[in-house]
């Protein structure tokens, strides 16, 4: 027992400690930070730590570290931590950080009392061993992290070579289709030769049937002549009859049996009239055996007479013969329906081809005129294209092939005929140099108007391109393009025209630039005009604070003064107003109102005015509040206008009514007059800038016409809408603005405004502003409110004054020469904090941005010029 | 109204915290740190106090989208001028130089700005990548450390946390830092320090030994935070 004991605020140092071993990435910031913690230990001098024979840190007074430990660590033994005995004996403690695989280094702890210190020698010991697992799990991670990586490596690489194996297939892939398709080409090219060579082999078929035909007929006619040579009779092909010279049948073939429909036997002997048609007569039947000349043979059709009474069309030739001394004739009988059937359909087709050959006539001639037709539009369009003052393109479907480009085009472009005309579509923008309206991009081929009329039948209208001309210069163009198509509706070609619209791209810019203009010196115009106003209404102030000492009528001028700078104040106001409108510089600071306050606070601006013109004022509020997100300020402001306007134009002893109700989710406030009215013409233009109605003599405009204007754009601000009505002049007016209500889960208390000031007391205050007119009429003012001013022009003379001024409160100009009011701000604060000096920043800028910088350079508020002294005031309590 | 007694909470636990809680949150993972801070944010919206943070974005420029990027779902409705997102290194330094006294100053204007405005308490956090930067005058940031314990004792914030990477801190800045806040946030875990001395203590004795600017490496982040 060495009589020293645990402390548990020790231990509870070494828990922590260890708990933020594994926060630190590495060994030798754990180390570090272990060394600072473990030197709270009770009889530690100092602490290092050995990590393969480095030591840290390195600046102890010992060497420790055996010889061998920086020279080659993986060859010392395994129990190291016996190299270290040594130096115990020295009064320095040894603890290897180990875990069961691995020696990491050494805790080396220099002790200054070794009784101290012995209690905690099995904490280090845990400590260290938790510092070895956390090295090694650290350096498994590590390795895990080396090996994760590596996986990563193979799998991109192997990723990257199945990309490239995936590459090399779909090459296979569109070789095969390609392989399929030369094949697909080649089979039909061979099933068309098979077609042919088929249609050969049909021909070459019949003309070998017919030569068949043909040998088979001679074979048959050297068989009948063989048989003739036998039996003429029996192997005839026509009937054959011979008759007598008295007509009487003698031989009678089979074949005229098959003809005639009766056996040789049944008309052996009997007269060839049987064979005849009845209406044939005696006479004729003999003109038809009649022979012309000796020995000649005679042909002639007749009709024969079938054993069933049909007739049919045949043909006899009759020829004469002796045998042996006796006149015979010898029929031949020919059966020749199909021939005069032949003979029918041969004068039919010629009829046809009669008809065929007159219609193709006619064809020929409306083509004839045809061509003349289109010959005399092709010269029309040539000489279009040549002459016309516009550039124009025509293109042939599919593929846009511009076909014609008319000379003003050419021109345009600055490129001759050879390099536009004949182009595909794909060279559309390279050639024309084309650029998309911002004449900075290079569009495709398919977003050119020309394509897409071509390709999708779009017509466009009033599109701006650019066109680049080979010297670099760049011509807007304004385009139209629209699709040819024929009779048929089928899209054949497509025509744009396009025309150079730089000199009116100059006028909208310079009137752009006029308009940009304007309105910098609107805003401008505002500004210089307020500053002169702020003196003249804190001379007002001055004024009235003597009010007592003055006699009526310079009270009255007092009153004149002060209602004239106000109505300027106004006016410079509603012209600031607009021009922070028109430039988006104005941001509504929106909350939760109620409407009868905002109303209450327009309403009290404005009835002074109404109690001076006599007007019977009449006010209707709504039963139930109705809450709005808005800016009550601008709302306020919206409201005071409309009542201004009433005032106005409204005569003395007039009556005006505001009323305001909730209509489902709008609040509605119509402002209602019975004065002078707005004419028909003049209520679309109304709300326009600088818009004055049409006023009789005895209402002169009073204003600059901005009011309507901003009234109109702080509605629209807050997402509501306002409509003028009036039944024309000498009618009366009324302005009906709608605004949303606040949805019913969202409406809270408004804020009450009602606050009970304390009452003021003397302040020290310092007023710093370069312009002295304001700097004297504010420090005056103060001075009559009975406070103790000091002025500056700088911030540097400001800097000055206050240590022996010792100020309450500090009135600075931001806009100061030389070190800004901000700088003044922030050096003041370095010695005044905030409860010491209240800080008030006076600019004519009111934005977010403005109000931020002013907090952050230290300042307590931030109030716009003119001042107002009720604002003043109520600063000056607080 | 401000409640100097009441027991506050951060969002993040259950467990409550009395007014004037200056937290070191050493932390090693951009995740968990998003979510903690969201929380810590959103609760003091919810209880209608001033929230400042103070961010330090890689890209200046980025600021408005600080607090998107933690994952802050703001209240349907705060007050004008509750939040208050400023970047950390302009705010610290705006002049380029850190001064702890006038860094003190300005956390004492804020608080005594939300008292007047009345909010019902403030809390602030601040991002700290910018001290690696070298700035002149950031080796007194452990001064300033020391000092806010002092400001906290008479202007009871609801909270501030100091936000710290542990992948950019060396062994002995922890140490330090420890010595410095009297509660930590380490891997979600909220723990008294036993190392830490008071502030008059730690002036007195430690502060010309703990020179920060040899402390804070200048090494980039191990994090990688979306962006």
């Amino acid at each position: 027992m060495t009589g020293f004991q645990v402390q548990a605020e020790v231990l509870g140092k070494l828990l922590v400690a260890q708990q933020f071993l594994d926060v630190l990435p590495a060994k030798e910031e754990k180390a570090s930070f272990m060394r600072q913690a473990l030197k709270e230990i009770p009889g530690v001098a100092d602490v290092h730590f050995c990590f393969q024979g480095l030591l840290l840190p390195g600046n102890a007074k010992y060497q420790p570290v055996h010889a061998q430990c920086g020279l080659d660590w993986e060859q010392l033994p395994r129990d190291i931590s016996q190299q270290c005995c040594a130096l115990e004996q020295l009064g320095v403690h040894c603890i290897a950080l180990r875990t069961a695989h691995s020696l990491y280094g050494f805790m080396i702890i220099s002790l200054e009392n070794a009784e101290k210190f012995s209690p905690y020698e099995p904490y280090l010991v845990n400590m260290a061993n938790a510092m070895a697992i956390l090295m090694e799990k650290r350096e498994l991670d590590e390795k895990a992290q080396k090996t994760l990586l590596n996986l990563e490596h193979q799998v991109a690489l192997r990723t990257a070579d199945l990309s490239r194996r995936n590459l090399e297939l779909q090459e296979e892939i569109q070789q095969r289709k390609q392989l399929e398709e030369a094949l697909s080409k080649a089979r039909e090219e061979s099933e068309a030769r098979v077609r042919e060579r088929t249609a050969e082999l049909v021909q070459t078929n019949r003309a070998l049937q017919r030569q068949i035909s043909e040998r088979q007929r001679v074979e048959k006619a050297l068989r009948l002549s063989e048989r003739r040579l036998h039996s003429i009779v029996s192997t005839a092909v026509d009937g054959i009859i011979v008759l007598d010279a008295q007509g009487q049948i003698e031989f009678f073939n089979p074949a005229a049996e098959e003809l005639f429909g009766c056996a040789a036997e049944q008309v052996m002997g009997r007269h060839i009239r049987m064979l005849m048609p009845a209406s044939y007569s005696e006479r004729y039947i003999d003109s038809l055996f009649r022979l012309d000349g000796e020995g000649q043979s005679v042909h002639k059709e007749a009709a024969g007479l079938r054993k069933n009474s049909s007739t049919f069309p045949m043909e006899l030739t009759v020829s004469e013969m002796q045998c042996e001394m006796v006149r015979k004739f010898t029929v031949i009988v020919r059966d020749i329906t199909e021939r005069k059937q032949a003979e029918a359909e041969h004068k039919r087709v010629l009829r046809q081809a009669e008809e065929e050959r007159r219609r193709a006539e006619a064809l020929a001639a409306e083509a004839e005129r045809r061509w003349r037709e289109a010959e005399e539009g092709r010269s029309i369009l040539e000489a279009l294209m040549e002459h016309i003052p516009e550039g124009i393109t025509i293109a042939d479907a599919p593929d846009v092939r511009i076909r014609k480009v008319s000379n003003y085009g050419r021109q345009m472009a600055g490129r001759s005929r050879e390099a536009l005309e004949g182009i595909p579509v794909e060279r559309h923008v390279a050639c024309w140099g084309l650029l998309r309206s911002d004449g900075i991009t290079s569009p495709s081929g398919e977003e050119l108007p020309l394509t897409r009329a071509v390709k999708q039948g779009e017509v466009v209208t009033e599109e701006e391109w650019v066109l680049q001309r080979p010297d670099g210069g760049k011509v807007p163009l304004l385009c139209n393009a629209g699709p040819i198509r024929d009779k048929e509706g089928r899209i054949t070609g497509g025509v744009i025209a396009w025309r150079d619209i730089t000199e009116r791209k100059r006028v909208e810019e310079a009137l752009k630039q006029a308009d940009r203009r304007k309105n910098e010196f609107l805003a401008t115009l505002g500004h210089e005009l307020r500053n002169p106003l702020a003196p003249i209404r804190m001379a007002v102030q001055i004024l009235r604070l003597h009010q007592d000492q003055l006699d009526h009528r310079l009270c009255q001028t007092v009153d004149l003064i002060d209602r004239q700078a106000q109505h300027m104040t106004r006016l410079v106001d509603d012209l600031l107003d607009v021009a922070r409108i028109v430039r988006g510089r104005i941001q509504l600071q929106k909350e939760t109102v109620e409407l009868s306050d905002v109303i209450a606070r327009a309403v009290e601006t404005i009835k002074p005015l109404m109690d001076t013109a006599d007007h019977q004022f009449i006010l209707t509020l709504p039963e139930q509040p109705i809450r709005l997100k808005a800016d009550s300020v601008r709302l306020a402001q919206v409201i005071s206008n409309l009542l201004h306007n009433a005032v106005k134009y409204t005569q003395p002893g007039g009556k005006i009514e505001l009323i305001a109700e909730g209509q489902g989710e709008e609040a509605i406030i119509r402002v209602r007059d019975n004065g002078v009215g707005i004419a028909a013409e003049m209520l679309p233009r109304i709300f326009d800038m600088f818009a004055q109605a049409d006023h009789s003599p005895n209402y002169a405009p009073a204003g600059l016409g901005l009011g309507l204007t901003l009234t109109q754009r702080l509605v629209k601000m807050h997402r509501g809408s306002i409509q003028a009505m009036s039944e024309g002049r000498g009618r009366g007016s009324e302005f009906i603005v709608r605004l949303p209500k606040l949805a019913e889960a969202e409406q809270e208390a408004a804020p009450s405004a009602d606050k009970v000031l304390p009452e003021a007391r003397a302040r020290r205050v310092l007023v710093v502003d370069d312009n002295a007119d304001v700097a004297a009429s504010l420090t005056m003012l103060l001075e009559m409110m009975g406070h103790k001013v000091r002025s500056a022009h700088a911030g540097a003379e400001a800097l000055e004054i206050v240590p022996a001024f010792a100020p309450d409160l500090a009135l600075i100009d931001i806009g100061l020469p030389g070190m800004s009011g901000h700088e003044v701000a922030r050096r003041l604060r370095v010695d005044y904090p905030p409860g010491k000096l209240k800080l008030i920043a006076m600019t004519g800028f009111g934005r977010d941005e403005d109000r931020l910088r002013s907090e952050q350079a230290g300042f307590d508020h931030h109030l716009l010029k003119p001042v107002e002294i009720e604002m003043l005031e109520t600063l000056l309590r607080s | 109204m401000y409640k100097a007694q009441q027991k506050v909470s951060f969002g993040f636990t259950e467990k409550l915290f009395p007014a004037g809680t200056h937290m070191c949150y050493i932390y090693d993972d951009e995740m968990e740190r998003r979510k903690i801070m969201a929380k810590f944010i959103e609760s003091g919206l919810g209880s209608g106090e001033k929230v400042a943070y103070l961010a330090a974005p890689s890209d200046p420029k980025g600021i408005e989208d600080s607090l998107a990027i933690l994952g802050v779902k703001l209240p349907a409705t705060i007050r004008p001028g509750q939040m208050l997102l400023a970047d950390a290194e302009k705010t610290y330094c705006p002049d380029r130089t850190f001064v702890p006294e006038r860094t003190i100053e300005t956390w004492r204007a804020l608080y005594a700005r939300s008292r007047a405005a009345h909010f019902s308490g403030m809390r602030g956090a601040g991002e700290m990548a910018w001290i690696h930067k070298g700035i002149p005058g950031i080796e007194r940031w452990f001064d300033y450390e020391a000092m806010l314990n002092l400001l906290v004792r008479q202007c009871p914030f609801s909270g501030i946390i100091c936000q710290y990477d542990a992948g950019r801190l060396n062994g002995e800045a922890l140490y330090t830092l420890l010595t410095l806040h009297p509660l930590m946030l380490v891997r979600g875990q909220i723990a008294y320090s036993p190392y830490y001395r008071p502030p008059e203590h730690w002036l007195a004795d430690f502060s010309l030994n703990r020179a920060a600017a040899d402390m804070f490496s200048t090494r980039p982040s191990v994090q990688s935070p979306d962006p």
